[in-house]
């Protein structure tokens, strides 16, 4: 490749004649994404790397018949997906891990004391398990809209769902979540 | 439109979750891998085969006739960087199912009286392989993916096969695990055949038997319109089969 940064378009055209490092570039973009997607299902560090790796090469595979005018994002992301579900299916004797909130500050406003920032974080924690607890066609418009920040219709094309059915669901897990955040609060 | 507070509580804890590292830099790791030639995609494989073949065949005296030469070559090649692998035979997507001979698109359009039709836009592309049968059938054949998972024991995730002529569904010759719904294709009815590899007896238009066995381990659907008869094999179910009808446009 030149010195100049290629953009995604070019990058989607030169992995489709099989330049494989600008596949790579287009793995770096991304990746951070990808392991978010891999994490909410496999729920651990290390597998989620392997999934998005595996998910990353078999994309790699069917670029070619990718139509490049279309969104790359929802795209990988549903492969790294199914990646991700088929590892889960294939261990039926797997334990099913929770979804962590992390030791670091919660988020960047400045916590206003230690007390208060480990009150916040318990409410987060709560808030995060009451998704995780929410029938899994809920749990995932959730967990794309707010968690990974997906747009509706790239929340739809990444799980594979009309646009329509993802606001429809959005605004009902909504309405259930608030109900048990209501239900729980002290 | 305003967030609600439970929304804007969503939004921050998106921060708080404990998500793997994102500096965790794959792409080092999946460009190995798919420098692998297993990795390369099915028609840079099948260019790298063949040159694999080429360079056999060039050899090929030389390796039979002196092993000493021959581990000499071997050697040269391997310094060169070149890998020598001996194939039995080229794979060819689609080329045990019987389906005639391989032709390009545009020769399967000019060499059929009826306006062929192939699924537009969608994530499907346009077919890996397309056959011209001896009776003029066309089939085109997609490659498995990741989001269209190829047939049992195959490498091909979906058939299509178009043919002028009418059929008549007629007997049905199902085993117990097989089953077959009247569904409705185009306005049309239709026939939807699932589950275990079955076989199938049709009439045609002379009321004689026509069997019909599915060519993959997969699901069938079989319409006409206009006097065509279209017949869709695949490993996904009745809706992503339909999904595929609802895309057909008329090539060119």
């Amino acid at each position: 490749m030149d010195g100049r940064p290629l953009d995604e378009r070019e990058l989607i055209v030169r992995s489709k004649d099989g330049d494989t490092a600008a596949f790579g570039e287009l793995v770096r973009m991304h990746q951070p994404l990808a392991l978010r997607v891999a994490y909410l299902v496999v729920r651990d560090h290390t597998e989620a790397a392997d999934v998005t790796q595996d998910a990353f090469i078999k994309a790699y595979r069917s670029i070619r018949r990718f139509r490049a005018d279309a969104p790359l994002r929802p795209w990988l992301m549903r492969i790294v997906r199914n990646e991700a579900l088929n590892r889960v299916r294939a261990d039926r004797r797997r334990r099913r891990l929770e979804l962590r909130v992390s030791g670091d500050p919660a988020s960047g406003e400045a916590a206003p004391s230690p007390e208060a920032d480990a009150m916040a974080r318990d409410e987060q924690r709560r808030l995060l398990r009451h998704i995780d607890e929410l029938p899994p066609r809920y749990r995932d418009v959730i967990a794309y809209r707010y968690l990974l920040g997906m747009s509706e219709r790239e929340t739809a094309r990444a799980l594979g769902l009309p646009p329509g059915t993802v606001k429809s669901r959005s605004a009902r897990a909504l309405d259930r979540l608030r109900a048990v955040v209501v239900e729980d609060s002290p | 439109m305003t967030a609600t507070p439970l929304e804007r509580a969503l939004t921050t804890l998106a921060a708080a979750v404990d998500w793997p590292d994102p500096t965790n830099d794959l792409a080092p790791r999946v460009v190995a891998r798919i420098t692998a030639p297993e990795h390369l995609p099915f028609r840079r494989r099948w260019h790298a085969v063949r040159y694999a073949a080429a360079v056999a065949a060039v050899f090929a005296g030389v390796l039979v006739l002196s092993p000493p030469v021959r581990d000499a070559v071997a050697d040269m090649l391997e310094a060169a960087g070149v890998r020598l692998n001996l194939i039995e035979a080229v794979p060819q997507l689609g080329g045990d199912l019987d389906l005639g001979a391989r032709v390009t698109l545009d020769e399967a359009v000019g060499s059929v009286r009826f306006a062929l039709r192939a699924p537009e836009g969608g994530e499907l592309g346009p077919a890996d392989v397309v056959y011209r049968s001896d009776v003029g059938v066309i089939a085109m054949v997609w490659e498995g993916s990741p989001l269209l998972p190829a047939a049992r024991g195959s490498d091909v995730a979906l058939l299509l096969m178009q043919s002028p002529g009418s059929l008549t569904w007629g007997q049905k010759g199902v085993g117990p695990d097989s089953a077959v719904r009247v569904v409705t294709v185009e306005g049309v009815d239709g026939l939807w055949l699932e589950g275990a590899p079955h076989t199938f007896t049709l009439l045609d238009e002379r009321g004689e038997p026509v069997e019909e066995t599915a060519r993959l381990a997969a699901n069938v659907l079989l319409w006409e319109v206009d006097g065509i008869n279209y017949r869709l094999e695949t490993a996904g179910d009745l809706d992503s089969a339909l999904g595929v009808v609802n895309r057909l446009e008329q090539v060119r």
